[in-house]
């Protein structure tokens, strides 16, 4: 259930699996609604809707070691293991931890606080460091909660050490902000002329 | 800033997988003959349904059970839609004081809020900035979002929010805060507010 207790929660998270749930969610719903329209149906009119005629047949006729109960039964296990997955797999963290400054806890309590810069922030903050580095043309950057890596294109005919460049300016910016831990920077040197 | 149903889902998806998964393999074992062995459940070969439904489904505590299975299930499926919309949580008003017949002193916490994301903005660096105050006036809780644009110094910014506006906001509240939650995010935008320019360059001789 959503908070509604007008407290934080923190801002460093694993996804919170919206879409398996909004799916289910759905399919949940339908399947309410459906049972109440055909019962209120009976209700009203006496008899059970002709919708019904289908899978009434088709169960009178099903027997336990039938190829549809085998199918039901390996359908029901696969979807049972994929809600499972959904819900304890992690997932990675939306963002990365910073370190507090050296002067803080003026009127905060030392256990209370939390610093965080997402993990498309730390991205960005990639991309235009290696932007900065010369002899790169262009750059874009992808990053994690645990590694950023840059793909880089230059127009030196003799990439070098460009690549050590590249990583080692970066890691460095990511080190200034106070990303604890810094995460590993790798970087993919393209040549174009 | 917004809080979603993250624990809530995880729980009903864990609870709904081991129950679709337990009913699966209950119906491999019984398929394949295994389950009637080891406990009282009809031979693999037998129909699965036996009787005639017709009768069982004219009864009208059957409709009856069936009705309230579908609107329960119905509720609380969108009960879970519903709760999947990111909310606020915000705090209620800030009670600052309160002395019976003298009367009392409220205040709005997003009142509070806009006094910090206007400072936060004049600072080096800020494109923009985004505040949330909870929990109450002696235990207030902040979370702020702060955009900065890709130059920015963040050492520096934590040092100006630790040493003017958190301490700032707990003076105008006169109580320290309980929790403090800040979220660094960047722009390509420039600041629109303040004095920070920034230049690069080299310079030949």
């Amino acid at each position: 259930m959503s908070r509604n207790d007008g407290q934080s929660t923190p801002l460093r998270r694993r996804p919170s699996r919206t879409v398996p749930a909004s799916i289910v969610g759905i399919l949940l719903l339908a399947a309410g609604v459906a049972l109440v329209w055909l019962t209120v149906a009976r209700l009203m009119d006496g008899t059970w809707s002709t919708l019904l005629q289908g899978p009434r047949d088709w169960l009178a006729v099903l027997a336990w070691n039938g190829p549809d109960v085998w199918g039901v039964g390996i359908a029901a296990v696969v979807v049972g293991l994929i809600l499972l997955l959904c819900a304890l797999i992690p997932g990675r963290f939306n963002a990365l931890t910073v370190r507090d400054a050296d002067d803080a806890g003026v009127g905060v309590r030392a256990n209370e606080r939390e610093t965080v810069m997402t993990s498309r922030a730390v991205a960005q903050v990639a991309k235009a460091q290696c932007a900065r580095i010369d002899g790169v043309r262009s750059a874009s950057a992808t990053a994690t909660d645990k590694r950023v890596h840059l793909s880089v294109k230059t127009s030196l005919r003799n990439t070098g050490d460009l690549s050590t460049r590249v990583t080692d300016g970066v890691r460095e910016r990511l080190n200034a902000i106070g990303l604890d831990p810094v995460p590993h920077v790798t970087a993919t040197v393209e040549s174009k002329r | 800033m917004r809080q979603t149903a993250g624990t809530l889902n995880r729980t009903l998806l864990a609870i709904l997988g081991i129950l679709v998964l337990a009913a699966g393999l209950a119906l491999l074992l019984q398929a394949s003959g295994i389950l009637p062995t080891l406990a009282n459940t009809p031979p693999a070969g037998r129909k699965v349904v036996s009787g005639d439904l017709h009768p069982f489904f004219s009864q009208p505590s059957a409709v009856s059970v069936l009705l309230v299975i579908g609107v329960l299930t119905a509720v609380l499926a969108l009960v879970w839609i519903i709760a999947q919309i990111p909310r606020k949580n915000p705090a209620d008003a800030y009670r600052l004081d309160d002395d019976g017949a003298q009367g009392r002193t409220i205040c709005d916490p997003s009142v509070l809020a806009t006094a910090v994301e206007n400072q936060v903005n004049t600072l080096p660096g800020v494109v923009g900035s985004s505040a949330m105050l909870r929990g109450t006036a002696e235990e207030p809780d902040l979370t702020l979002k702060v955009t900065v644009n890709d130059r920015a110094d963040v050492r520096e910014l934590l040092r100006h929010l630790e040493s003017s506006t958190l301490p700032d906001l707990s003076a105008a509240l006169e109580a320290p805060l309980q929790r403090r939650r800040l979220q660094i995010d960047v722009s390509g935008r420039t600041q629109s507010t303040g004095i920070v320019a920034h230049s690069t360059g080299v310079v030949l001789k």
